[in-house]
This record gives structure tokens, sequence and C-alpha cells, in this order.
């Protein structure tokens, strides 16, 4: 009988499964950035060409769109942004042999991050890159600057600092002059900046830099806050034009200027998407002196492209951005990195009618190319060139025997850069859409459900129905997938026949569901007052970056709300002990939260307001000295004041009486010990002779720990998991025997707070010690709450006996009928504090939703190196472990204090199986905001920062909690149930029953 | 509640409407109701909201170093972004400012309530002349009518008397407003308002919350206490009636409930615009939760004002319709009455 309420779980589960693979796959774009560098010789021939440059001077206006330096812009022109960088169009005018103006093709995400990756590495970067190191976002590729830096140039830098995060040692360090780049309102402080060191530097006569990188961002920022079509951008660009002038003015005959926009602006001044105008950048090239083009160039017009801005008469000489890389690297004599997929721009390597020159460059840079797609073939993530490796290997063919070499090798690297991009670089809003039509319609299914089961007083064999529709729909679902799928297939781009399967299966029953289980429910007036205010607040906040990256302040407040109407229920108590019971405890449960909430790594969006407060400093890894003391105290503690809790039901029977004295206080003290050890280790308190025997020491305990507990306590939790005691007092004469069981009113409870204790100290081991204090806080709010939880059930029980006519007649009905459902009943709003403090507990525990968040620490507890599985499944448990131990504990809830007779216990079972159902569906809301807002915002300028990693993060929480909701449901609670009837389950009646409570 | 409280009104109104029906006989007045002095009622909460809103958006305007500025500087005080410059520049002064305007507001305010209160529970009519009808000083002159006591003896004993409780329902409602200004703003930092610094802040604003939902409550209707007497028993279960179970009875509870509601709601939402990133100097810590709390409680008092309307004037239609229903019938009952 178990297996009805899980059949339904895991379909949820496989319904969320589906919709996150296919948003993601339309979302995400992965790509695998190879780490080799491209080291060959500078004086091989085949290497490079000789040095054109001995400088350069590399300038970037973030979000300069080609129409703001085009010399034949669009019509009607705008007073605000058209020929008002008027310089390089009038120097292309007058000396066309030392300048021109390309139109070029910044590839999506057009980003600041991924184009400066872009345009240093000459690939296509995704959001992505995935590599051997996780962390930073610093490069992992070989790059123009690497290639400069390898060759000993000083690299001088002012700026944008994403370009520190991204290249955080190769500038030299006197030359680096980095500025926030997030602050949109900020218009003039970066430019300032850029222009105190610029020209100063340009000014030196003993020229100390060989590269100069210096990025604006000022226009960009107007872009963002004011829309193109403002006065302030006129200034801003005015700005730029005499920036340019004084440059220009200032340039010697050995460096080439180059003036790029590292993406364009679309009308309303924002990008990120592969909008038309997004993707186009103006690119400038200027040498003082000496000619860059050779006018009397014969190139063939195959090599030249052309672009028709929109609007513009006529079309102008266009280029892909990346096709800088390999040209640049050629014109200073360096090797072209390793990743470029660009083009040598044939003009500046053509002289006269001879192409040798030109065609030298090329061969070089599709040998580079050849290079990079064989090495990535050979990567793991070789399979995704699969399509295109047949006609990329006959192009490299036909460039290789070619009659003119200048066309095929050409065609080849162009053809490679096309079939990468389609790899690589477009959102799929199919897929996008089927996504969030899955993720909804699931959830819609599962609000159904869940609401049914709280109406529908014969709940068994109505969720069988269910069950058998949800697999039966699925099969239909999956064959009409399958029959729309190939006539489909032609029109839409990149939807493979598993997607329309998938698909088809996941909206096919949960609309099968959502219509079978809707008539069950009726929209009433009252049901306003029950929409959970936190959670559609929640879900709403994604919506905004800042909401988003404050999100560790906006939980503390809604776990505080959602408490609210426990406390008031708590002051119309009509007992004193359960008014001072409920009083007690949500204050309890409140101050906890607060202390969680001190706990905090900061996002870096949170400067300059966040202090942080989990390492001792902002810099250093080390756990507080406030922490240090606590910890071990808190460790034995916490098993000894869960033990109080389960006093208050006289519960601390059986199990509880073995472990929690003896088992928890020793497991959890040794997982204190194993990072209290990490940390004398890692700071050498003790000097560096010891770190050996440390490492020896923490290894140790951790296996222990983590061995006893999945050993001793799981094994022992199997065979005997209630925790209550069984009395038999001798019988007098001529009467029956009397049995007491002591811990009866919450034998399903209890059992299931020992299971939940085995997997929360798996999490509390991996955790570091400011974590494991906020992990035994989060504990003690657990419990609280779960004891609120039952107060206010029982005053609502008492009032409902009160206010009806008999309250005798009203005490000895059956616990099932629909009135006491839905008084005593699980309410959704019991369950949003338990999902609210499990992302509570997250943030709590050093964690944010970004990447360089994770901690990696937390994988070497067991080994000493990097070991496969374990090594992963610890920081994965060290990461979303939080979330996956709170949703376990959601059953307590609805067994917390649930006496298991009349037996079968069918109501706690529905309570259970809705508490489950229901943290999921707050969990999907989350995923459904966050994936609907980054899929919405996907042109803002923060998605890949703030928007798409809260995705990821709320995708991955909701398979912690689909997983931890069938372990807690299946193993848990059903290990507990089949132990209950072995005991109880020969207990003739509700009588019985009552004898038992009152000898209780 | 309602079906509780239902038949309790209605019978009270019976019961008016029988008083009303003795006293029917003088022509002129038409009564709206025996207990409650909607008109004056209605004109003190326009009075009272609008001198909040003044102590809100003008009166931390007036620093004490800008009194002496001439007004010539008052021109430029005007423009809008001066006033949200000087409104926002020191949040300190801002709500030191609204706290002290609003402590007077609600003692003038709470006076009123009180009053009316103590009228409602005396069972004094609108009708009658309004200078000093109070319980306290009906029982007096019954008192003085008896002449016991020399005349100016007794009037100042009386006024002492009088004082004395007046003194000490102010000085209860003063340590309840304190007392519960530091409860909120313990509250409001475990909804996560800074723990180490900003605490006084933190602190005025508990102190503004208390002052708006609490300092009236407690002067009208007393302050709960522990106690086991039925005063005390009353008194705190009609403080949970009205704060836990949000359920008003009488258009004075209504008056101070709904205020006290929007007083707090105001101040939650009051929250949410601090976490945006425009970084606006009003976004400063706590001056939207401040604002918030005050409109909220202009809110509140105004709905308070409009249910007792509607509710006001749903019991005349009652009556009126009563009335005529009964006229019609005793119509030979009374002439029966009149012959005998």
């Amino acid at each position: 009988m178990w297996s009805r309420g899980a059949q339904f779980i895991c379909w949820v589960f496989a319904v969320h499964l589906i919709g996150i693979w296919l948003f993601t796959r339309g979302f995400l774009l992965t790509r695998l950035a190879l780490s080799e560098v491209n080291s060959c010789d500078v004086s091989d021939p085949n290497c490079t060409l000789s040095p054109s440059y001995k400088r350069m001077v590399f300038l970037i206006i973030d979000a300069l769109r080609f129409d703001f330096i085009s010399p034949d812009p669009p019509l009607p022109s705008s007073p605000y942004y058209h020929n008002v960088l008027s310089l390089p169009a009038e120097l292309t005018k007058a000396q066309p042999d030392r300048s021109i103006i390309y139109y070029a093709f910044p590839d999506p995400p057009t980003t600041t991050l991924q184009r400066i990756k872009g345009i240093t590495t000459g690939s296509l970067p995704t959001f992505v890159d995935m590599g051997s190191n996780f962390g930073g976002s610093s490069i992992l590729e070989d790059s123009l600057i690497r290639q400069l830096y390898e060759a000993g140039k000083q690299i001088a830098f002012m700026g944008d600092d994403t370009w520190m995060s991204v290249f955080p040692t190769s500038f030299a360090p006197n030359m680096t002059f980095p500025y926030d780049s997030f602050n949109v309102e900020d218009l003039h402080s970066v430019d300032e900046g850029v222009i105190r060191h610029l020209l100063p530097l340009l000014r030196e006569h003993t020229k100390s830099w060989d590269f100069i990188i210096g990025h604006f961002l000022g226009v960009d920022h107007v872009g963002h806050r004011l829309g193109p079509d403002h006065p302030t951008m006129q200034a801003k660009l005015q700005q730029m034009d005499n920036v340019l002038r004084e440059t220009v003015e200032l340039l010697d005959d050995d460096t080439l200027l180059v003036l790029l926009g590292d993406h364009g602006m679309d009308r309303k001044g924002d990008h990120g998407g592969d909008g038309e105008l997004e993707t186009s950048a103006g690119l400038w090239l200027y040498s003082k002196t000496r000619p860059l083009v050779d006018p009397q160039a014969d190139i063939p017009a195959h090599l030249l492209t052309n672009r028709t801005y929109p609007g513009a008469s006529t079309a102008h000489r266009s280029v892909q951005q990346i096709d800088l890389v390999p040209s640049l690297s050629l014109l200073l004599g360096l090797p072209i990195p390793f990743n470029n997929l660009g083009t040598v721009i044939p003009e500046l390597f053509w002289t006269g009618k001879q192409a040798t020159s030109f065609e030298h460059a090329l061969r070089t840079n599709a040998a580079q190319v050849k290079r990079y797609l064989d090495a990535y073939r050979l990567s793991p993530a070789g399979s995704e060139l699969d399509s295109a490796w047949k006609d990329i290997q006959s192009a490299w063919q036909g460039a290789m025997e070619g009659q003119v070499p200048a066309l095929t090798m050409n065609m080849f690297t162009r053809y490679a850069l096309e079939a990468c991009r389609m790899l690589w670089a477009q959102f799929n809003i199919t897929l996008i859409g089927l996504g969030l039509t899955t993720l909804l319609s699931s959830s819609l299914a599962t609000f159904a459900v869940y609401d049914s089961l709280g109406r529908i007083v014969q709940w068994e064999p109505w969720l069988d129905r269910i069950a058998s529709m949800t697999l039966r729909w699925s099969g239909i679902g999956t064959v009409s997938g399958l029959v729309v799928a190939f006539p489909l297939r032609p029109y839409v781009k990149d939807v493979a026949i598993f997607d329309y399967v998938a698909f088809g299966a996941a909206i096919a029953s949960s609309f099968a569901v959502i219509k079978q289980a809707l008539p069950a429910r009726r929209l009433e007036i009252g049901s306003i007052s029950s929409i959970p205010l936190p959670l559609v607040l929640h879900t709403l906040s994604f919506m905004s970056n800042s909401y988003t990256f404050w999100e560790d302040h906006v939980i503390p407040y809604l776990l505080l709300t959602s408490i609210a109407p426990f406390v008031l229920t708590g002051f119309t108590a009509p007992t004193p002990r359960l008014r001072t019971r409920i009083l007690f405890f949500s204050s309890l449960f409140a101050v906890c939260v607060r202390l969680i909430a001190i706990s905090t790594v900061c996002r870096e969006e949170q400067q300059p307001y966040c202090h942080v407060t989990f390492f001792s400093g902002s810099t250093i890894t080390t756990p507080p000295g406030l922490i240090l003391a606590i910890v071990v105290p808190i460790a034995f503690g916490l098993p000894s004041a869960i033990r109080q809790y389960l006093k208050i039901s006289k519960s601390d029977q059986g199990l509880a009486n073995i472990l929690l004295p003896t088992i928890f206080p020793s497991v959890l003290t040794s997982s204190s010990f194993v990072w209290i050890l990490e940390w004398m280790e890692s700071s050498e308190v003790l000097g560096p002779s010891c770190s050996g025997a440390l490492r020896l020491t923490r290894t140790t305990l951790a296996w222990l720990s983590i061995g006893t507990i999945l050993v001793v306590a799981l094994t022992l939790w199997w065979l005997i998991p209630l925790c209550i005691k069984v009395e038999t007092s001798e019988p007098a004469a001529n009467e029956r025997r009397e049995v007491t069981i002591i811990g009866f009113a919450n034998a399903l409870g209890s059992p299931y707070l020992i299971f939940w204790l085995i997997f929360f100290s798996l999490v509390f081991t991996t955790t570091q010690l400011a974590g494991q204090v906020i992990l035994a806080l989060a504990t003690v709010a657990l419990l609280s709450f779960l004891e609120v939880v039952d107060s206010v059930r029982d005053v609502r029980a008492l009032n409902l006996a009160f206010s009806s006519s008999k309250p005798s007649e009203f005490l000895a009905q059956s616990q099932e009928t629909r009135s006491t459902l839905s008084t005593v009943g699980l309410r959704f709003s019991e369950v949003t504090p338990i999902a609210l403090l499990a992302l509570q507990v997250f943030f709590g525990t050093g964690h944010q939703a970004v990447i360089s968040t994770i901690q990696w620490k937390s994988a070497f507890i067991l080994t000493s190196s990097l070991t496969y599985p374990l090594s992963p499944l610890l920081v994965i448990l060290n990461s979303l472990g939080p979330v996956f131990v709170f949703a376990l504990a959601v059953p307590l809830i609805a067994t917390w204090n649930t006496p298991p007779l009349p037996y079968p216990p069918s109501t706690a079972q529905n309570a259970t199986l809705r508490a489950c159902l229901g943290i999921s569906l707050y969990f999907t809301s989350l995923l459904l905001g966050s994936a609907i807002s980054s899929a919405w915002l996907r042109r803002h300028l923060m998605v890949w920062k703030v928007f798409a990693p809260r995705f990821m993060l709320a995708a991955l929480c909701l398979v912690a909690v689909d997983v931890a909701v069938i372990v807690g449901y299946v193993i848990g609670f059903g290990r507990i149930s089949v132990a209950v009837g072995r005991v109880f389950g020969s207990m003739p009646g509700a009588n019985d029953a009552a004898k038992a409570r009152k000898s209780q | 509640m309602s079906p509780t409280t239902q038949p309790q009104r209605s019978r009270k109104s019976q019961k008016q409407s029988g008083k009303e029906r003795e006293e029917s006989e003088r022509p002129a007045v038409q009564l709206p109701t025996a207990f409650f002095p909607f008109a004056r009622y209605t004109s003190v909460v326009g009075v009272h909201t609008s001198l909040i809103a003044f102590t809100a958006l003008f009166l931390p305007r007036t620093s004490l170093s800008s009194l002496f500025r001439s007004s010539a500087a008052n021109g430029q005080l005007g423009k809008p972004d001066d006033v949200l410059l000087t409104l926002t520049e020191n949040p300190l002064r801002t709500l030191a400012w609204i706290c002290a305007g609003s402590c007077v507001l609600q003692v003038w305010w709470a006076s009123w309530l009180r009053n009316w209160a103590l009228d409602a529970r005396a069972g004094v009519t609108e009708g009658a002349d309004d200078t000093t009808r109070r319980t306290e000083q009906k029982l007096l002159r019954e008192e003085w009518n008896s002449g016991r006591f020399a005349v100016g003896f007794i009037d100042i004993f009386v006024r002492c008397t009088l004082m004395y409780i007046v003194l000490q329902a102010f000085r209860m409602a003063c340590l309840a407003a304190v007392v519960t200004s530091v409860v909120f703003s313990i509250v409001i930092i475990l909804y996560g308002a800074p723990l180490n610094s900003h605490l006084l802040r933190t602190y005025l604003l508990g102190l503004l919350v208390a002052l708006l939902s609490v300092f009236s409550a407690a002067y009208t209707l007393g302050v709960p206490s522990l106690g086991s007497d039925t005063e005390s028993l009353v008194r705190r279960l009609t403080w949970i009636r009205l704060f836990a179970e949000l359920s008003p009875r009488t258009p004075v509870e209504r008056a101070i409930l709904y205020p006290a509601i929007g007083t707090v709601l105001g101040c939650w939402v009051g929250a949410i615009p601090i976490g945006l990133d425009w970084e606006r100097p009003w976004q400063a810590w706590p001056l939207t939760p401040a604002y918030g709390a005050v409109s909220g409680y202009i809110v509140g008092s105004l709905w308070a004002l409009a249910i007792n309307g509607v509710r006001q004037l749903y019991e005349i239609q009652l009556r009126e319709n009563r009335e005529a229903a009964s006229a019609k019938r005793s119509e030979p009952q009374h002439t029966k009455k009149k012959g005998t």
C-alpha cells in the first residue's frame, strides 16, 4: 500500500526532470573550454608572422554600436548618437590607407564577460564554459592576453573590472586600474578613471608598456539607464570623441590603435541576447603614420563580406568580431590563441596584387583552427561535433588541395565557425517554451492533487486512479509525441525526437491529472485568504535582480511573516498551557531564524552593505573565533536538546534512548573536530610539521563518523525504528493484564525524527564549522516549529469542539470527517516555513546563488586527493544538503505528535503525502519564477550574473527536494508504518486506542 | 464570530429603539444612534489624519536651525527634490520629529476615543449638550447636587480625582507604549533590521509603530494585565478579541483596531522597497517602513471611518424599517394604551 503515494510522487519528480531538461537545453548553452595553449616557436614561419607593430592601444567603448561611428548612419539620423563620435569617420575619409572602419558582428550572448572572453580567445563563449575548474570566472583558455604575457610584454589595464576576474594576474601591477562595473547608476567614474590613467601612459617618452587595454563603460550605462535617445548619450559620445582625438594626437609610429564596441545595444539601450542591433558593434583600426592597408590591393570580392545596418542606405564592410584575434596576434608577431575560430582580416595582410603575405597568414590561421577542432573532437565533449565532423573534414581536405588557397582556406575557417556557432551559441526559444509549459502544467497538476487529497475522504482508491492514469496518459503522450515529431521536425530547429516524446508524455499526463482532480475542487471566496503570500512574494522576487541577490535577507523576512499567523492563533488559545507553548516556541523559532540570518558569505553585488560573517574575514576562509569556541559544545549538546523535545511527548524511549545519548553526540562532535583539525592544518597553528598527522587524524575521524551514521545508526533504525516503551503491569487477580505504551502519542513522529537525524548528521559532517552551528540552530528552529504547529492544531480542534453544539459528540467522531480534516489537517501555511527554512539554512551555511561560493574544501574531508565519485558527492552534500535535509523534514509536520491508531494511519499518510507534495510545489513555484524571469530577461545586463545562476540553483534545489521527499515518504514513512503495524496492527479498534492514549 | 455577535447587537439596538421610542415624543432632532457621535467622529478623524500626514511630511523639515533661517529660503524648499532632501538627509531627525508629532496627536486622538468609549459605556446620548458630559463628571454632579460639601472644595476634589484617574490611565498608556515600543523594536530586528548598527533608528521606528497602534488602545481600553479578577479578565479578553482575533464590535473598537492593523501592515510593506538597488536617499533605514506605517495608519483610520459610516447607515435603515413595521403593528396597541 505504500507504493500508492510513492507512484504519484515519482511521477511528479519525472515530470520536473523533463521540464528542467527541456528548459535547460534551450537556455543554458554549454561548451567545453580546452586549456591547451598555442606554444609554438615564434621564429617558426608556420607559427606566426613577423611583427608589424610594436605596441597596441586597445580601447573598448562598451556597447559602441556600429552606427555610432558609422560614416553613413541610418536615416533619419539621431542628434544624440549619430555623427557625434565622428573622429573615425573623419580620419577614414582623410586617410583611407591608415584608418579603416568595420561593421563587426559580436556573437551572442552579448554580455560583457562573454564578449571579453570572445575578443581575447577568438572562441564563442557560452554561459557555462565547462572546464577543469568551476571556481572563479577566470579564463581557462589560451588568449591574446596570455600570449602577450608569455611573450614578456607589459600589459596596462584600466576600466571595467570584469577584466580582472577574467585575467586576475596577467596585467602589470603598477599599470592596473580596475573600476566597479555593475553600478549602472554611475555614468562617469569608470570613464574618468580610464582617461586619468590612459593619457599619461601615452605621453610617456620611454614606453613602459606594450599593450594598453582601456575599457570605457559610460556609453553602456547611459544606454541601460537612460536609453540611447537622451542628451546624456550625446555628451558621453562627445567625451569619447575628445578622448580619441587626444589619443590619436599622442600615438607614435609603432603603435596601432584599435577601438571597438564589445557589443551593440537594442533600441532601449539593453543587450545580452542576439538581436540585430545588439550584434552590431563598431570596430575601428588606425595607424598614425604607417599605411595600414594597401589601397592598391586587389582583393577578390568573395573575401570581403558586406552587411547593411538596419536603415542605412548602403552596405558596409563587415567582419566577425573574433576575426580581430588572429589578425592582431599576427600583426604583433604572436602565435594565434589555441581556441581561436576567427579568420584573419584580408586587408590588413594583403599587399599589392600578390597575396603571399595574406596566404601565409591564412595558412597559419587555418592550421590553428584545425588543430583546435581536432583537440575538441578528442575531448570528452567531442561527440557534439558528430553531425558536422564529416563536412569539416572534407572542407579541410578542400583547403589543403584547393587551387586557390586563399579561397578554400577561408571557406574552411568560416565553415568551422558556423558549425561551432550552431552548436554553442543560440537560445532555443522552442525548447524554453516547452520546458516552461511542462513545469507549469506539472505544478498545476500537483496542486490539483494536493488540494483534492485534502478534501476527499476516501482518498486511497482515488489516488490509485490518478496514479494509473499518469501511467496510461504518459504512454499516450509518448506515442503522440512521436507522431507529431516526424512532420514537425523539418520546421522546428534543434528539437530532438526525445524532446517531443518527453514533452508529450509529461504534458498529456499532467492534463489528465488536472482534468481528473479539478472537479473535486471548488473555488471559494474564502480561498483568497489562503493564498500563500510568502510563496507569491518569493516567486515574484526573482523578477528583480535586487531581490534575487538579496535573497538571503528576503527569506528571514518572509519566514517571520509566515510564522505570524501562528502567533496570532497563539494569543487566542483557550488554555494558558497552549498559549505559553505557542508563544514560547514561536519566539524561539524567530530567534533561531534571526541568528541563522547573521551568517553569510556575501556575494559581490551585495557590497558594500554586507560583511562576511561565515568566515572571519572577506578574504580568508578560516572560521570566526567565536564559532571555534562554541562549536564543540553545540555539537555535543544538540542531541540532548533534541531529547528534551522528545521528552515533551514522552517519546525519548526505545531507539531514541539508544542513539541520542551516545551515538549522535559522538558523531556530531567528531564531525566538528574534523573541521577544527582542518582549520589547524590549513592555518598551521601547530606549525607545518604536524600537518601530516592532522590530515591523517581528520580523515580517520571523518570516516568514523560517516561510517557510524551509515552503518550503526541506519541499521539500528531499520531494525527497531520505534521510540516507544511497553510496560506490562502484573495483572491482579481476575483482571486483564494492563499494557502501558510510553511514547504512544508521538509514535509516528519520533522514529521519523531519528531517521531524519541520520541524514542530518551526514550533512553536518560535510559542513564547515560556522555552518555546523547554523545547522544546530536550524534543528532547534525546526523542532520548535513542530511544537507550534502541534499546539496550533490543538487550538483549532478545541475551538471547533467548543463551537459545535455537542462537544462530546464531536470528540467521539471519527478523525476522518471532512470538517476535522479542514480544521486540524495539514495546511500549506505549515509547509511554507519549512521550505523557507531550508533555503535560509542554505544561505546560512555559507552558500549563495553563485557558482563561486561552492565550498570545494568539503570534497577532501574523506580523502586527501580528488576521488571519484566520493569527492563530488561530498560537495553536493555540502551544497544541496541543507535543502535536502530540511525538505526531508517535511513529513514531520504531518507525523509529529500523531498517534499511530487507528491502524493503518490513513490520515497521517494522507497528511504526509500532502506535505511532500506541498514542499515540492513550493520549490517548483520558485523554479518557475526564476526560469520565467531568466528567460524573459535574457537580454538583461545581469542575466548571466544573477538570474541564470538563481535558475540553476532553483533547478538543483527542486531535484534535491524531490529526492528528499521520495526518500522520506517511501523509506522513512514506509518503514515506520510497517513497524507501527507490527506493534499496533493487531489492536482492535479505536476504543483501545483511547485507552492507550489515556495511559500514556 | 459574527453569528454570536449578531444577536447581541440586535438586542442592544432593540433596547435602544425602545428607549428612543420613549423619547420620541420630543419632536425636533432625529438621533442617528444612541451611543456614537458619528458627526464629531468624522470631523475628528479628518483633522487627525491630516495632522498625521502633516507630521510625516512637513514637521521633519522644521529643523531648529531652519526655524531661524529667513523665509527667503522657503521658495527653494518648495521644490519636490528639496523636500525629499530635507526629509532624507538625516533619517534619525526625521523619525524623531514624526515620533514627537504623532505622540502629541495620539494623546489628543486617544482622549477623544476614551471619551466616546466612556460615553458609550455610560449610555450618554449625543443629543445632550456636549461640554463636560463624561461619566465621571456626571457622577460628580450627582454628588454635588446632594449638597454635602462646600461647592469650591468639592469642585477641587472632584477635579483632582478626575485628574488622577485620567493621569493614571495616561501613565499606564504611556507605559504600555514604551514597553511595546521595545517589543516592536525586537520584532523589527527579528524581521531583519541590523543587529549591531542603526539601533536608535530601529528603536524610533518601534516607538512610532507603538504610538500609532498601541497607545490609543491602551488609553481607551486600559492596559491588559495578568490578574485574575473579572475586570482584568474582561480587559484581556477584549485585547485578545481585538488584536488576535481581529474582530471589533463597536465603532470605537474599529477606530482603534483598523489604524493599528494599517500601521503594522504599512510598516511591513514599507520594508520591501529597501531591497531595491536604486541607491536613493529615501531608501535609508528606516524611512520607508516609517512612512509605510504612517500611511497605513491613515488608510486604516479612513477605512474605519468608512466601515463605521456604512454600519451606521445600515443600522439607521434597519431601525427605520423596524420602527415602520412596529408602528404599523402597534398602531391599535398604541391607542389602546392611550385609552388606558
